[in-house]
């Protein structure tokens, strides 16, 4: 264990033997948002090929007398596009957000809360978690060629609190640290 | 649950009437007229791509080979014997359309969404041939010593799936 500054919670290492790669399906995304009074939770990612997180690190750089650089991270827009995003049978966001897009309800876009799940950090029974409130979720356009495209992006809030979710399956249970 | 692909597609190809009314084989026959094989190569089952969430495209290939006799009649003109003209129905052709059958019936099938079972862990998107008609084997086309002569001719096919099996997410 060690610690950081600022960070009273040990640092928890990768579940990874010594040089093994994590596999892409260990980070996952999952969306959580209300339909009528149901809770409904899905993973992202289903039939996309390749989707990073990213930070937009919102950055100034000053350059004292002496040629030194000072670098200061203001805030980080964090987002995630997924493309494609496939209009499938069961997708439960799918269906959801292209509801909203018929109705042209935009305002409805940014009620979702948002889990990045770390499964190559924890045990089984505690994964390490991210969880955003708050978060917005854009349709970015639709058609395609042969199959019909709606590719989206989810905007993270940054309104989050760390924890551990029990398991990887729609229903699990998500626990925020102690600490925070 | 992921089940034995090769029985499930010969399973299914018993299904076509076509195939259904002559000996299948799988992977080795006897090269006798109307004998159909179905034959798997090394590169049968491949992955395309990989998708974040574990998933990956597969497909699965397979030739179906079919043994027919060879007729010399030729197609324009008439055969004289004596005083009677005979026109002969051409066997190559019908013989050839009946394997074409066999195409056109894996195209109705993908057309109608009916497939072989893969079990749950594969979500088959679609089957069809690899040629439009059948392809009359250039290296061993006609079975020359064999009697009668045999023709042989052979129809890829491929199947595209989902496979789910390496999906840690259960939703």
């Amino acid at each position: 264990m060690e610690l950081i500054g600022g960070n009273e919670m040990p640092i928890t290492q990768f579940n990874l033997a010594n040089g093994q790669r994590a596999e892409r399906k260990l980070l996952i995304t999952v969306a959580e948002w209300t339909e009528g009074t149901s809770q409904v939770r899905e993973i992202l990612g289903t039939r996309t090929e390749d989707s990073s997180i990213e930070y937009n690190a919102d950055i100034s750089t000053t350059t004292d007398i002496r040629g030194f650089n000072y670098t200061d991270l203001e805030k980080t827009q964090p987002q995630q596009p997924f493309d494609p995003f496939l209009i499938l049978g069961g997708s439960k966001l799918g269906a959801f957000l292209n509801d909203i897009r018929r109705r042209n309800a935009v305002s409805e876009l940014n009620q979702f809360t948002m889990y990045i799940i770390t499964a190559y950090v924890g045990t089984s029974g505690a994964y390490e978690a991210e969880k955003h409130t708050g978060c917005t979720i854009t349709y970015d356009s639709l058609g395609g060629d042969t199959k019909v495209n709606f590719p989206i992006t989810v905007y993270f809030s940054n309104n989050s609190v760390t924890g551990t979710v029990d398991k990887l399956t729609d229903d699990f249970q998500f626990t925020a640290d102690a600490s925070v | 649950m992921s089940i034995d692909k090769h029985t499930a597609v010969l399973e299914y190809l018993k299904t076509c009437p076509e195939i259904a009314k002559y000996p299948l084989f799988f992977n080795f026959a006897e090269k006798e007229d109307n004998n159909q094989l179905f034959a798997t190569y090394a590169d049968s089952v491949e992955s395309i791509q990989n998708y974040i969430d574990g998933s990956r495209d597969m497909l699965y290939t397979f030739t179906m080979i079919v043994y027919k006799s060879v007729a010399y009649n030729q197609y324009i003109g008439k055969i004289t014997q004596g005083t009677t003209i005979i026109d002969y129905p051409d066997e190559n052709v019908e013989e050839f359309i009946d394997v074409q059958s066999i195409a056109d019936w894996i195209e109705e099938q993908n057309d109608n969404h009916i497939f072989p079972d893969f079990g749950t862990d594969c979500v088959i998107s679609s089957i069809e041939t690899l040629t439009n008609k059948p392809i009359r084997d250039t290296t061993s086309a006609v079975e020359g010593d064999m009697q009668p002569a045999l023709a042989q001719y052979s129809l890829g096919v491929r199947i595209s799936y989902l496979d789910t099996s390496k999906v840690l997410w259960n939703s």
